[in-house]
């Protein structure tokens, strides 16, 4: 019995010594300790010899099935340890290959303005209001204290449509101020409403296209005076330029739609080639603003007794041709992809100051 | 407008700077936009002697010259025809920039001859029309001084009226303002009264219809003048503001109405056959204006007749028969009130820009009628001399001043400031306002140069414009809970164009117009919306899909060489839209569209491939998930498509209860080829108003204990007609608790597939919630599966 052993592990030992790889091993493992194993037969076996002899068998045949395992961990160790160093010595990847393409695009700089704009008057309470683009000239002038034949008229380039079924002659709005009538007509006041959308007049220059975007703000409420407008304005141009001491300047001006009225100017420094935004003793027109007049809230039915407000405009375009240096406005209608690329903007830019 | 501070100073005593007056301008509302100095334009320009002329030796008309400029002596090559030996001239040396051509002097030859500067003509340096001679300079003049030393320094100031300050179209108005805002005292004007020594030969009526718009006119003759040039201390205060002396007649019109803003005429009486009639025009006839123009009168518009024809459009424009020349003798001097809406509307429907029109349309002083005519006759007997007859007038001046209850406390109430009594008054006293009562309520008079004031918050306006808007204090507004306002629908707009970019299509922004002949080639159908007065034959429809405006972005982009190009925009789209929304007029929706183009991003490990039309659904899938829209919420069909869409290549999304749906395929090949695009473009388009209110995304319940998923994948053969989507459809509802998910994975026709046919292989998961399935339950669900496709559609089981 105790020969046998002896040439069992004489055997196993012989194979082991042959075996180069990790695959083999298991099998040879398997073939010593499966079900049907050499090994494995040995234990089998010890159940047959008389009972005397069971124990110092069972005993050898332990010891040799301890020690062959082993043998046999050491050698899978040495092998893995072979192997993988093999393996990393044959394979490689260049990491500095292409990874596989993401196709993003870029968000336009309009919705990018429209959104920072918004998103400073939202923190101060405004809510979003939307009107048509196709107005008539009641929403457009009239209710908004511009008479017929008022010359403030003259100032706006009205594209006019066909007559409609209705016989109506409707128009393209030329600015969003109608969205502060719509407005009024459906809500009772107190309100803060913001109107982002697009605007169009007759006009085609450098600095005119026929189409343009603007941002219309109106709050209306029992006692909001000039000095709020002023302090809802100044907030909005430090944190939208985000320049704390940027200078801002009201400036009286007029608007049929606004009593007493102002146009906003924020400071810069202007030479032939460049504009730049700050101190520099020089003024740049941003927005117009001003109390509403009682007669555009009258026209509303709102009662002027209990009620007052202001209201402010200003141009999409021009917010971002400043704040990004954009310096044609052409080219924001012009859908040519290396502008839109260079301007645009990534989804994760924020839209607010972090 | 343009004035220069020596003649604001005839209103305005004050010791101010040009630079102080400047900025207080701007905060009083007068928007300053430019200062000119004339001694910039003068300077660079020398006074210089030719000491030698010589003819040319190439050229007949040119001559030689020799310069003296003080300095040195150089060549000049001249062509005028008055240059000669000793001359002083104006002299622009080399390096000048001239005023008038935008060009700069350099040293040149001309006919092989060097010139090394230039002899300039009074148009050359904008001094007057000559231009055949140089100028020729006194004797006494010293050589190398610098022309501007022969001209007194002059600032000029451009300042942008608002169409609300008529008074300020008048120099002395802008004065009045100034002196307002403290920076001087304004000098009202002396006018001597002319007597008259005769009574005048022409009499003015004004009809009855009339007087609503001319409710005044004032008229004088004056006999024996002798018009001329003006003087030229005169001139130059008319050239300076850009207005072009011609005669003094007209001058003295012309200045009076930059002056203080009081617009006159000048008949040449010799020229007027009878008495003068202000009436409204009958319409029909036409009318030669002093302009050359030649006009068609319609109903309504206001003119003055004599005995033969009309002779002037009243108030805009004088015309040409009765004009005043050099030779002109006996003159009639019209001064009258025009109303406003009726001088807009002719010169509008005549389009006829005048200096009369623009203040009669914005409102002239009514009480200057009187003063305006005493100070331009004082003016003619001055510069031409004659007798002047009494005044004579018809109608009435017009009491347009306004009595006005003022509320000391909605000053505070409007401005957020407290601004004493006493400067309140001081203020409005200033601005020409009487206080007829003081108190709690005042009452108060407005000027009568002021059209705009009509109630209290004009007066607010006043006293808080010229106390400055830079003292009222600012009070920030921002509130704590910003989450409470609802703004939903920009959210949900802005995470769609995130979607899309994430997909790696860039935002764009397109008119909102497109042409006729781009909406006659997409075939739309239904009303269009179009522009009666677009400004160029492109952009006169209102767009009722995006589409079109992004294949030309598409055209161009590609002309600019781009090889992939993926677009979308989400904004306006107008007309022929099925639902209609009552309260707005005509018909608007927000739509959103996007295109593909090119190729797919090459990478080394992948096939390189064209975008398809799975890209675009795709595009649609995620736009749709983004708003909360499961796949449940739509069906999509092979259906429903516009014309431009290939009609085999193309789908739409359908919701219930919605009219429309979102369609996506490839665009027609036919459109592409007309836009000059080569290769197919995919696109896909959808109505915001269309969508279904988003899912509120409720939480499944989590089970801790998952049981196993199992999958199992089919294959079939059936009729190419066969939409995949009906099979996933049939195959989802055969048991709709237990199928999680169904969706094809292979398509193939070709080879081992009969003609007609193809096989469609689809792979079912199943996640059981309750238990875990036995073999036999598994197998019991195939079977239902495989029986209901073969049912539904005729489908044999497809062997492997």
């Amino acid at each position: 019995m105790f020969e046998n052993l002896k040439k069992l592990e004489q055997e196993i030992e012989e194979k082991l010594s042959g075996i180069k790889d990790s695959i083999s091993l298991s099998s040879l493992k398997i073939e010593i300790f499966g079900k049907k194993g050499s090994i494995t037969n040995h234990l089998k076996s010890i159940s047959s010899l008389p009972k005397d002899q069971r124990k110092q068998t069972g005993q050898a045949i332990n010891d040799l099935k301890n020690k062959i395992n082993t043998i046999i961990e050491k050698k899978f160790n040495d092998l893995n340890k072979d192997e993988i160093e093999n393996k990393l010595l044959n394979e490689s990847v260049d990491s500095t290959l292409s990874s596989r393409p993401d196709e993003e695009g870029k968000i336009n700089p309009i919705t990018q303005t429209i959104a920072e704009v918004t998103k400073i008057f939202q923190k101060m309470g405004f809510k979003i209001a939307l009107g048509p683009d196709i107005e008539d000239d009641y929403h457009n002038f009239t209710a908004l204290n511009i008479p017929p034949e008022h010359p403030a008229r003259q100032l706006h380039d009205t594209f006019y449509l066909k007559k409609n079924k209705n016989g109506q002659k409707n128009l393209l709005r030329t600015h969003t101020s109608p969205v502060q009538i719509r407005t009024l007509e459906n809500t009772k006041p107190p309100l803060k409403i913001i109107a982002p959308g697009r605007a169009y007049r007759a006009d085609s220059d450098i600095t005119h296209t026929p189409m343009f975007h603007q941002i219309e703000g109106l709050c209306i409420d029992k006692d909001v005076n000039m000095s709020h407008l002023k302090g809802c304005i100044l907030d909005f141009c430090h944190e939208y330029f985000d320049i704390e001491d940027l200078p801002v300047r009201f400036r009286p001006s007029f608007f049929p739609f606004t009593e007493p009225s102002a146009e906003v100017d924020i400071g810069c420094y202007k030479n032939k080639k460049e504009i730049k935004i700050g101190t520099g003793g020089d003024w740049l027109e941003i927005m117009g603003c001003g109390m509403v007049n009682l007669n555009v809230l009258k026209n509303c039915k709102v009662d002027t007794k209990k009620f007052q407000g202001f209201a402010f405009g200003m141009g999409v375009e021009r917010m971002a041709m400043l704040k990004y240096g954009i310096s044609d406005l052409r080219s924001f209608f012009e859908s040519d992809l290396k502008w839109l690329k260079n301007f645009g903007f990534s989804v994760f830019d924020n839209i607010e100051k972090v | 407008m343009k004035f220069t501070f020596s003649w604001l100073q005839k209103f305005l005593k004050t010791k101010r700077s040009l630079k102080d007056i400047c900025e207080k301008l701007t905060l009083l509302g007068i928007e300053v936009s430019e200062i000119i100095d004339n001694q910039d334009v003068l300077k660079p320009f020398k006074i210089a002697q030719v000491v030698d002329v010589k003819d040319h030796p190439n050229a007949d008309r040119l001559k030689l010259c020799k310069i003296n400029d003080g300095n040195k002596t150089f060549n000049i090559v001249c062509g005028a025809s008055n240059v000669k030996k000793n001359m002083k001239a104006i002299l622009a040396p080399v390096g000048t920039r001239m005023p008038t051509g935008d060009f700069t002097i350099q040293k040149t030859q001309i006919r092989g001859v060097e010139s090394e500067g230039m002899l300039c003509s009074a148009k050359e340096i904008g001094l007057g029309k000559e231009h055949e001679e140089i100028i020729e300079l006194s004797a006494n003049e010293k050589i190398g001084d610098s022309l501007s030393t022969l001209y007194p320094s002059e600032k000029i100031i451009d300042v942008e009226i608002t169409p609300n300050r008529s008074d300020c179209l008048g120099i002395n108005g802008i004065a009045r303002d100034l002196a307002a805002g403290g920076m001087g005292d304004f000098l009202e004007k002396k006018v001597s009264k002319e007597k008259g020594k005769f009574k005048s030969d022409i009499e003015i009526i004004i009809t009855k219809e009339a007087k609503k718009i001319c409710p005044v006119f004032y008229g004088r003759y004056i006999k024996n003048v002798k018009n001329c040039e003006s003087p030229e201390w005169f001139k130059k205060q008319l050239v300076a503001v850009g207005l072009k002396p011609i005669s003094a007649l007209v001058d003295i019109t012309n200045y009076l109405t930059i002056d203080s803003n009081r617009p006159l005429h000048v008949f040449d009486a010799d020229k007027i056959k009878g008495n003068l009639t202000i009436s409204l025009s009958n319409g029909g006839k036409n009318f030669n204006a002093l302009d050359d123009q030649n006009y068609k009168l319609s109903k309504g518009m206001i003119t003055i007749s004599d005995d033969n024809d009309v002779i002037s459009l009243a108030g805009v424009i004088g015309g040409s028969s009765t004009g005043c020349g050099l030779n002109t003798k006996n003159v009639f001097l019209e001064s009258a009130i025009f109303d406003p809406v009726s001088t807009a509307k002719t010169g509008r429907l005549l389009n006829i820009v005048t200096d009369a029109r623009y203040r009669f349309e914005r409102g002239v002083d009514p009480q200057s009628v009187i003063t305006g005519i005493e100070e331009a006759t004082n003016l003619i007997l001055d510069f031409c001399g004659g007798e002047t007859s009494e005044l004579i007038s018809d109608g009435s001046i017009p009491d347009n001043k306004r009595k006005i209850v003022f509320d000391f406390d909605t000053l505070e109430k409007f401005g957020g400031i407290k601004i004493s009594e006493k400067e309140t008054q001081n203020i409005l006293n200033k601005l020409g306002f009487k206080i007829l009562k003081k108190g709690k309520k005042y009452e108060l008079i407005s000027p009568s140069w002021r059209h705009d004031i009509e109630n209290e918050q004009d007066i607010t306006e006043e006293v808080l414009r010229i106390y400055g808007y830079d003292n009222i204090p600012s009070q920030s507004i921002y509130i704590n809970n910003q989450n409470s306002i609802d703004n939903r629908c920009q959210i949900r707009e802005l995470s769609m164009k995130r979607c899309l970019a994430l997909k790696g299509l860039t935002e764009t922004v397109t008119w909102s117009f497109i042409s006729k002949q781009n909406a006659k080639l997409f075939g739309f159908k239904g009303e269009l919306l179009e522009i009666t007065n677009p400004i160029s034959s492109d952009l006169d429809i209102m767009r009722p899909s995006i589409i079109p405006n992004l294949l030309q972005a598409i055209s161009n982009n590609v002309a600019k060489g781009e090889k992939q190009i993926c677009l979308f925009e989400l904004g306006p789209i107008f007309g022929n839209i099925k639902d209609m929304h009552k309260k707005i007029p005509d018909i608007q929706e927000i739509g959103l569209a996007g295109v593909r183009y090119g190729k797919k991003t090459k990478h080394w490990l992948e096939t390189e491939r064209d975008y398809d039309l799975f890209d675009v659904k795709s595009d649609l899938e995620s736009l749709l998930k983004c708003c909360k829209l499961s796949s449940s919420s739509y069906s999509i069909k092979n259906e429903g498509i516009t014309d431009y869409y290939h009609p085999r290549k193309s789908g739409t999304f359908f919701f219930p209860d919605s009219a429309s749906g979102a369609m996506f395929g490839e665009i027609h090949p036919d459109i592409i080829k007309k836009l000059d695009i080569d290769q197919p473009v995919f696109a896909f388009e959808l109505s915001l108003f269309s969508l279904p209110h988003e899912v509120v995304d409720k939480k499944k319940i989590f089970k801790n204990k998952y049981f196993q998923k199992v999958e199992r994948d089919f294959a079939f053969i059936v009729d190419k007609n066969i939409e995949a989507g009906d099979i996933v459809r049939i195959a989802a509802e055969v048991d709709e608790e237990l199928i999680d998910k169904v969706y094809i994975f292979d398509v193939y026709e070709g080879e081992g597939i009969p003609e007609g046919k193809k096989s469609l292989a689809i792979s079912v998961t199943l996640q059981p919630t309750k238990k875990t399935l036995t073999d036999l339950e598994i197998e019991e669900i195939g079977k239902k599966i495989v029986e209901n496709i073969v049912k539904s559609f005729r489908a044999t089981i497809r062997e492997k």
